[in-house]
């Protein structure tokens, strides 16, 4: 019946850390700020398999997150993101440690009026109309239905859904269940929303919509943590992420400390000169024809300049020059203080 | 004090009743209620063709046909549907948006039973009412003599140990998969409607094993307190102080089977 995490129970005792971490993983430099999360010692263990062995997926998991901030939770497919953000909404307790939201247990009725909870891939009842959902949750969340009534229409318009308050939402896109998603999450005006992959399937169009949905509920005084895997949707929003990696915290800090340690790659895209001697050019990998042209990497920030020059004296036409964001595999695969992750 | 009770008992029916509205919706939808409606209404209409077949007594084989239809029709939507919601909410995650509220797993699961609950009483309900309609159509010695106080006495126990059966398919269902839930209900109640012949094994067997069935015969519901049998078929008038007593009991199993399954379900992933 109880599911076990597959790729997390693999978790083993040698992860490295990316970046010195913190005895707690506070990540803003303003401390005045009060924490909205606090996460101590957390190490939770499932039973499973027909002889219910033990499997840890978390190992004493320490986490801080300051009021008013978007934070962003970074970590692979089963690194345990997941099963620290069930506990976080307070879908069930730790095997072990503290989780508190506001300074109340999470588990508790406290601290779940003051949490907004965005579940990964959300799935609801597909018989309900979004206007349907709306009422449900705001009944389970204690709110008046006076209230419930007024605040709809307020969030649906927040999400961009108040055309589609009436149908049914087997009839949603994925985007669209997304947003409702949020919407739900947020009907009771929560302080602090718990977003887990909430760009998860979206097209690039859905990602920038809900990039700028989750702005502008920051901008409101809520404090926000979400979780992906996808080091651009963090980017582009948060200002301090923490990363875990099978089952243990591995880094927290500002995103660009942690993209500084990924290998630095740039892209260059270039016409009017032929293959043939844009391999010949000292520092360029990876050349590949175009039907606009030819693109190319470089390794390391120090040959740009010195491609460019050459491909301007071949009397190149530069298309673009970008940074190749690494991936979040490939920032674990790194060696960091000297070692290399295992 | 007792304004923070009033207001937690008007909390813990507001939850419930939302949960049971979406759930009763919910199954209103499932294929599997319509099926067995049908096969029901099928049943019922048997019961007039399997009477033509009767030199004697044809109004009493249409009343057993019927009472037969109701009693299963009604314990097939207790047991099927209930069987299966707990795991459903579990497995699809809709129990998430539920669970992260401040919700109890027990409220939820008392939502989840009250659902049900309204499903299976509509059932009942509509058999009933159309139970009653083809007796009164096709009783040749006329509706008054076959449908006494007795039978009414008999609807309202079809839909009393229906109701116990959901409760109890709702407790396996917290710790089971949905078809071994299934299988458990089933076994419960056939075991349950023969709890004498349980009692009267344990007799004959006697020693260890015979301990173990009476135990057995005590431990499990006993769903033989729901059955008139004859009394129906030959109006043999049935006392209050026996009405109250089985609906008294059968409030009972209900309560404990879903205290138990909201207890159990703290244990499940979510």
């Amino acid at each position: 019946m109880r599911r076990c995490p597959a790729r997390a129970s693999a978790a083993s005792n040698t992860s490295t850390p990316l970046l010195p971490l913190p005895a707690a993983c506070t990540t803003l430099a303003d401390t005045a700020m009060p924490n909205m999360l606090e996460v101590e010692k957390v190490d939770q263990h499932f039973r499973c398999g027909f002889l219910m062995r033990r499997t840890q997926v978390l190992h004493a998991v320490e986490l801080r997150v300051p009021a008013k901030s978007i934070f962003g939770f970074l970590g692979p497919n089963g690194a345990g993101k997941t099963t620290l953000i069930t506990l976080i909404a307070g879908l069930r307790k730790p095997s072990s440690g503290v989780i508190k939201v506001g300074g109340h247990d999470a588990t508790g009725t406290a601290a779940r009026m003051k949490t907004g909870y965005l579940p990964e891939r959300p799935y609801f009842h597909d018989h309900l109309t979004g206007e349907g959902l709306l009422k449900y949750v705001g009944t389970l969340s204690g709110m008046s239905r006076p209230k419930i009534l007024a605040r709809i229409p307020k969030v649906l318009s927040l999400v961009g859904l108040t055309e589609a308050r009436r149908v049914e939402l087997r009839k949603y896109s994925k985007g669209m269940l997304q947003r409702i998603g949020i919407a739900q999450a947020i009907l009771h005006d929560p302080e602090f929303l718990v977003l887990d992959e909430p760009m998860s399937g979206l097209d690039p169009l859905g990602r920038k919509e809900m990039r700028e949905l989750i702005v502008g509920l920051a901008a409101g005084g809520r404090t926000i943590f979400f979780s992906s895997h996808i080091i651009t949707d963090v980017e582009a929003i948060c200002d301090n992420v923490a990363v875990i990696n099978k089952g243990r915290m591995i880094g927290c800090g500002p995103i660009g400390e942690f993209l500084s340690k990924g290998p630095v790659k740039t892209e260059i895209a270039f016409a009017g000169v032929d293959a043939a001697a844009a391999r010949g050019i000292d520092g360029l990998e990876q050349v590949r024809e175009m039907p606009d042209g030819i693109r190319a990497l470089v390794p390391g920030q120090e040959a740009v300049g010195r491609a460019l020059t050459q491909l301007l004296d071949l009397k190149a036409r530069i298309l673009w020059v970008n940074p190749v964001r690494p991936s979040l595999e490939e920032i674990f695969e790194q060696p960091a203080g000297g070692r290399r992750a295992p | 004090m007792k304004q923070s009770v009033r207001e937690s008992a008007i909390r813990t029916f507001e939850i419930v009743r939302a949960v049971g509205r979406v759930t009763f919706l919910e199954i209103i939808r499932d294929k599997v209620l319509y099926n067995i409606a049908v096969i029901s209404f099928l049943l019922l209409g048997a019961g007039i063709l399997a009477s033509r077949l009767a030199i004697l007594k044809q109004d009493r084989v249409i009343l057993d046909f019927g009472l037969t239809a109701l009693t299963l029709s009604c314990m097939l939507v207790a047991v099927l549907c209930g069987a299966g919601m707990l795991g459903r909410e579990f497995d699809r995650r809709t129990v998430y948006v539920a669970l992260s509220r401040p919700v109890s797993r027990l409220q939820f699961v008392a939502g989840k039973f009250a659902g049900l609950a309204a499903v299976v009483a509509l059932n009942w309900l509509l058999l009933a009412a159309a139970y009653i309609a083809l007796l009164a159509l096709a009783a040749h010695g006329g509706f008054g003599q076959l449908a006494g106080g007795t039978f009414f006495c008999a609807l309202f126990l079809v839909l009393a140990q229906a109701l116990m059966a959901g409760a109890l398919a709702v407790f396996f269902s917290s710790f089971t998969t949905t078809s071994l839930a299934v299988v458990f209900t089933a076994g419960v109640w056939i075991i349950g409607s023969n709890v004498s012949q349980l009692r009267w094994l344990a007799v004959k067997t006697g020693g260890g094993l015979g301990g173990a069935l009476d135990v057995l015969a005590l431990m499990i519901p006993n769903f033989e307190y729901f059955n008139l049998g004859l009394k129906v078929t030959y109006g043999v008038p049935v006392t209050w102080l026996y009405m109250t007593a089985s609906l008294a009991y059968a409030v009972f199993v209900v309560l404990l089977a879903v205290l138990l399954a909201g207890m159990l379900a703290r244990g499940k992933e979510g």
